[in-house]
């Protein structure tokens, strides 16, 4: 029943749908990570292992 | 600090580095250990004798032995070590709770004693990796969540709004192992010491290549990259080169990797879409790798300088370059045509020692030359002897890797030699072993001089904190209090929230393993069966239970791919269906010795059996230059059957079509065919095994891939 369904079924969709749903996801993200006006926000992220609140005894 | 949290009270506490002391002391000893058995089977690969006919030495029980010790206990340990230190600084606050973060280390150090203690007496699950048997999973899943737990519980506790990239790296090794671990360990027990994966043949492999795969992804890259990201801007003193790269980066990674598993397949019995879904992924895993390595290496832009006198920044710079060439040669090795190559050769494990050897070693080593003084407060001892170290190193990994390319393309290409009449030129296995033997003697030579500079790490690093105690720093920052300020939502929602970001990365990561995985268990035509294949004979069980104890595996494939070099070599190619009762599959990863998925219908038979009888305990005798060790307590002792219906039982209740009577009837089932092999043997003018173990092992030699012929008949 299982395997009729499946060898009737053009299947070619879901492929389709999953390329077009990652590529938009991956553009979407570099969209958002390059977004004007965000980059000395990142810097200021890129500096936290360099910042230093250690006292010493 | 993040401005949101300004105008809050400052807080004064201290960091817990006594944990990280104790990590890097378990780093280095563990690193010690595991190199050192390395040494010892590569140099049993070019000298035989050093098995010492010894069941506990022998390559294929201690094989394991180094993988899990190098990969679990020096790896891992650097990566608690690093992962502890970092986090603490990065979140701005101490670990959660100390005593989980105890024990996490004690719980973590029982478990590679038990290791230790198992894997060369034989006892292993026969899943290259994840050998341990269930107890020791079990314990490996507990303390793995106490770690989480920990983990987790200081992130809620943190004084910085933001999590750093590092941070999220770690977070997706953290879950991920635990999934990866979780699902390929389902095993089914029949005593303390041995049990059965739930899953077979096929399926089976594809979920061992599944975790396989992603161990490497998610336990030696991911946690390192959280490393690169944190350890590297330390020691250059500058940020890293790009943020936006490195998010980029990480998104990418975490959801590509995944998919990539059953490159560990191709030209095997595994369904040919999900080879071709692995060889895609691993393919596009090129963009990320290297854009996280270009971001590495460009962190040091301004700082070259120092890189030609500092110690810690050459160890940095070299294993960023090794993660490059690694990741490159990865999805190189996945390109289906070259694979048919490549597998199962040397090349292999040259491509793993340069990632092992390169990038995890030299990371781990220049994150220790860093971290001990600092630790310590005090000095390096030798700056020379790190500089020596890291030559020795690096020549040594030189010297490695090329005789590794040069016999692994050798053995590739004379496995696939014609002469003009269209037959092997290398027809007999052994024609083949003199060949590769001056390449095994120099890969020893190579890791001997990693292991030197690794002894002369060990002495340099005592040195520095000989005398020296470490006591906790302390720091003092501002609590975290609301945002008030109103940053994008977005970003709110995604960086802000450990917890959305959790879901999300852990979203991102299972997309490609359901993907893969639960087709190929849900579609059954994946698999066609084929109605001549029968389960084992209880007798043949034992012997494959023998087969899998003493890691056969480890150097002899059954799995024969469909080209025409192995089809005459060693018969018609491996079909899915002959796989469906082998709990757990073993097609192996890597061909020291000759294919075994026919070898049933090549030595059949009392002079078969006599073959096997002859061979197993001097492998000289039949194939003259053989490097296999011998095993002459197989020919001791009693063969255990105290567990055989127990098997029995766990294959019916895993779906193994055993009869009730089968069942019952299951020891003397055994013990009869026992005695007719062993009487075949006399007629040979063999003694009398017929309560020895070795006479199981050759039933099931003798049984394999001979269902098939059945069906051709």
């Amino acid at each position: 029943m299982k395997a009729l369904i499946l060898s009737q079924t053009n299947l070619l969709w879901p492929p389709l749908v999953a390329v077009v749903l990652f590529v938009t996801v991956f553009a979407a993200m570099l969209a958002w990570i390059y977004r004007p006006g965000a980059r000395a926000a990142y810097e200021a992220r890129a500096r936290l292992p360099l910042e230093s609140g250690e006292v010493s005894r | 600090m993040s401005a949101e949290a300004t105008g809050a009270p400052e807080e004064r506490f201290a960091y817990d580095d006594r944990i990280v002391r104790d990590f890097i002391v378990a780093t280095v000893v563990w690193g010690v250990v595991g190199m050192l058995v390395g040494l010892v089977i590569a140099f049993q690969l070019a000298a035989h004798q050093l098995n010492f006919d010894t069941s506990f030495l022998s390559f294929g029980r201690l094989r394991p032995l180094h993988t899990n010790a190098v990969i679990f206990a020096f790896v891992g340990n650097a990566f608690f070590a690093g992962g502890y230190y970092s986090a603490q600084r990065l979140l701005k606050a101490r670990m959660f709770s100390d005593a989980l973060s105890k024990i996490h280390f004690w719980g973590w150090q029982l478990i590679i004693v038990s290791a230790a203690l198992t894997l060369p007496f034989g006892i292993t699950s026969g899943k290259e990796y994840a050998e341990l048997e269930w107890p020791i999973d079990i314990a490996i899943a507990l303390v793995w969540v106490i770690f989480a737990i920990n983990f987790f519980g200081t992130l809620a506790k943190r004084r910085e709004r933001h999590l750093y990239v590092a941070i999220w790296f770690y977070i997706a090794s953290i879950v991920t192992v635990a999934v990866l671990h979780i699902f390929n360990s389902l095993e089914l027990p029949v005593s303390l010491t041995k049990s059965y994966s739930v899953y077979a043949g096929v399926q089976d492999a594809l979920v061992q290549w599944w975790y396989g795969h992603n161990a490497v992804a998610f336990f030696l890259t991911t946690p390192f990259l959280g490393l690169m990201y944190y350890f590297i801007p330390k020691a250059a003193d500058r940020p890293v080169y790009s943020y936006r790269l490195s998010i980029v980066h990480f998104w990418s990674l975490v959801f590509l990797y995944i998919w990539a598993g059953p490159h560990h397949l191709l030209y095997t019995a595994l369904p040919d879409w999900a080879q071709t879904l692995g060889m895609v992924f691993s393919l596009m895993l090129w963009a990320p790798s290297w854009g996280g390595m270009i971001n590495g290496l460009l962190t040091l832009r301004g700082a070259w300088d120092k890189v030609r006198t500092d110690p810690v920044l050459k160890f940095f710079a070299a294993a960023v370059t090794f993660y490059g060439m690694a990741t490159f040669e990865g999805p190189l090795m996945s390109i289906k045509s070259v694979n048919a190559l490549s597998h199962y050769t040397n090349w292999t494990i040259s491509h793993t020692h340069g990632g092992g050897l390169g990038w995890n070693g030299f990371m781990v080593f220049g994150m220790l030359y860093w971290l001990v003084p600092k630790l310590w407060k005090s000095k390096l001892h030798s700056v020379r002897a790190a500089n020596a170290h890291f030559w020795l190193g690096l020549v040594g990994i030189g010297v490695y890797m090329l005789s590794m390319y040069v016999a692994g393309i050798a053995e590739g290409l004379m496995w696939k030699a014609f002469d003009e009449e269209g037959r092997l030129v290398y027809g007999t296995w052994t024609d083949m072993v003199p060949t590769l033997a001056p390449m095994y003697w120099a890969r020893g030579i190579g890791g001997t001089l990693y292991f030197v500079g690794t002894l002369l790490m060990g002495w340099n690093l005592w040195m520095t904190a000989k005398g020296a105690r470490v006591t906790d720093e302390e720091a003092s920052y501002p609590a975290l209090r609301p945002m008030t300020s109103k940053p994008s939502r977005l970003h709110r929602l995604i960086e802000g929230r450990p917890l959305t970001f959790t879901v999300l990365t852990t979203v991102a990561v299972l997309i490609g393993g359901i993907a893969e995985i639960v087709p190929s268990m849900m579609i059954e035509s994946n698999v066609p069966t084929i109605a001549s294949v029968k389960p084992l004979t209880p007798l043949e069980l034992e012997g494959r239970d023998i087969y899998i104890s003493e890691g056969c595996y480890t150097c002899h494939s059954q799995m024969i791919r469909p080209f025409r070099a192995e089809t005459l070599r060693y018969g018609e190619y491996s079909k899915p269906g002959e796989f469906v009762y082998d709990h757990p599959f073993q097609f192996g990863s890597r061909r020291i010795g000759p294919d075994l998925a026919r070898v049933g219908t090549k030595y059949g038979g009392d002079a078969g059996a006599a073959w096997h009888y002859n061979h197993m305990l001097d492998p000289r005798s039949t194939s003259p230059g053989s490097i296999m060790p011998s095993y002459p307590w197989l020919y001791e002792g009693t063969l255990d059957l105290g567990l055989t219906d127990a098997k029995l039982n766990a294959f019916v209740t895993l779906g193994v079509p055993y009869t009730d009577a089968q069942v019952a009837g299951a020891v003397a089932d055994a013990q009869a065919q026992a005695k007719a092999i062993a009487a075949g043997l006399k007629k040979q003018g063999l003694p009398d095994v017929h309560d020895k173990p070795i006479v199981a092992l050759i039933a099931y030699l003798q049984r394999l891939g001979t269902d098939l012929g059945r069906a051709n008949q």
